[in-house]
């Protein structure tokens, strides 16, 4: 946990406290600061009589199970009581939350080129040896993929390379590289795409896209 | 302490990075340890032609630039144990690295290697001036073409200005 982030601001008003949790960040890591906050930099306030607590969520929208993580770790500090958990967009369903636009992009990237995007991108064209493609999510290419793809470049391990035609010269998702032939099994080359599981690069058909990455193409939102 | 060849020829499509390898690879042949450095930023070849290509992570500019170590970019051959590639980086811009970026590099490879063999780029600007940079002598390559004879005798000139403002 870096200084630097500041994803939970903690302010007094006249009742009590507020919790302003930042909703651009991860849930994960928004949890993490919380609990540094309370048990590393705030346990001034942990003391004393008993105060109300406020936590407001931003435009994230939160499950009740999500709620309940919350109150466990804010509710465990003898003398915090929470008297609401609010997030400003009720009505929004999950998938408007989490859906990220996909962006098009049409072209050839030869070799030398560098095709950077920050998000999924759909990319119409062929990929050439010596090419590179990097986005921050994931990355499908109707086309020929014999470059390289860096998919989730800012460590999203969640994010895919999919291509009509799969033979990179390298893959990259997140911090895991990995390269054809000697690691990869599949001989058919058609509408394959790359993930991630247990620390491992594999490569399936696209078919089964939908069952191993169901939320793939409504990834999380980025960690940035 | 290794010894630096530089590959060169001022003329381009001479057979430069085809001598760099069979000659990395000759040594390596000869229970040498060898490392061959592509100094083509932009067109960078010498890993083609090694079929290393698919195993890049890092590059020479990397390391210039303190992005990693230098045995974290070096490539090792899949079919010799002692010879080792660092290769060129593809998208960045040949004034990414200076001359004495490359001579640092050039003198931390001797130091473990028998040989450092640089495959130079085709011309006489800057990509020239960074590989002979660390280099302890160079092979000139030419073909029995007229322009190509020429190009070598011209560079050869080319090669003895930096060689001795560097001893200056």
């Amino acid at each position: 946990m870096t200084a630097d982030k500041h994803h939970v601001t903690i302010k007094g008003i006249k009742d009590g406290l507020v919790f302003r949790l930042d909703d651009s960040c991860s849930w994960e890591e928004l949890l993490e600061e919380l609990q540094h906050k309370l048990e590393k930099t705030h346990q001034q306030i942990l003391t004393g009589p008993i105060i109300h607590v406020h936590v407001k969520l931003g435009k994230r929208a939160v499950s009740e199970e999500e709620k309940g993580r919350i109150r466990a770790i804010i509710g465990t500090r003898g003398n915090l009581l929470i008297q609401s958990i609010e997030s400003e967009t009720g009505s929004e369903t999950e998938d408007d939350r989490t859906r990220q636009p996909l962006k098009l992009v049409k072209g050839i990237v030869r070799s030398g080129q560098v095709l950077r995007h920050n998000g999924h991108l759909l990319f119409l064209g062929d990929v050439n040896p010596g090419g590179t493609i990097e986005c921050t999510g994931s990355i499908y290419v109707l086309g020929a993929l014999r470059g390289m793809a860096h998919a989730g470049s800012e460590g999203d391990e969640e994010a895919v390379i999919a291509a009509s035609y799969l033979r990179p010269t390298q893959l990259r998702i997140a911090g895991i590289i990995s390269r054809p032939p000697d690691e990869w099994g599949i001989d058919e080359a058609y509408m394959e795409f790359a993930y991630i599981q247990e620390g491992r690069m594999e490569i399936d058909k696209l078919q089964h896209l939908a069952r191993i990455r169901p939320d793939s193409a409504i990834a999380k939102p980025l960690t940035s | 302490m290794g010894e630096a060849i530089v590959v060169t020829s001022g003329k381009g499509g001479v057979g430069k990075t085809t001598t760099s390898a069979n000659l990395g690879t000759a040594l390596a042949l000869n229970g040498k340890k060898v490392c061959m450095v592509d100094t083509d930023i932009g067109l960078r070849n010498l890993d083609v032609v090694m079929g290393l290509e698919n195993r890049i992570i890092y590059n020479l500019v990397d390391v210039a630039k303190g992005r990693c170590s230098l045995q974290k970019a070096l490539i090792k051959d899949k079919r010799f144990d002692h010879l080792f590639l660092l290769p060129a980086a593809q998208t960045e811009d040949k004034d990414s690295i200076s001359p004495e970026n490359v001579q640092s590099i050039v003198l931390e490879l001797k130091k473990e290697f028998d040989f450092v063999i640089i495959d130079c780029p085709a011309g006489i600007e800057q990509g020239f001036r960074n590989a002979v940079a660390g280099a302890d002598r160079a092979i000139v390559v030419t073909t029995p073409e007229q322009a190509a004879v020429r190009d070598a005798t011209a560079l050869s000139g080319c090669w003895r200005k930096p060689a001795s403002a560097r001893r200056s």
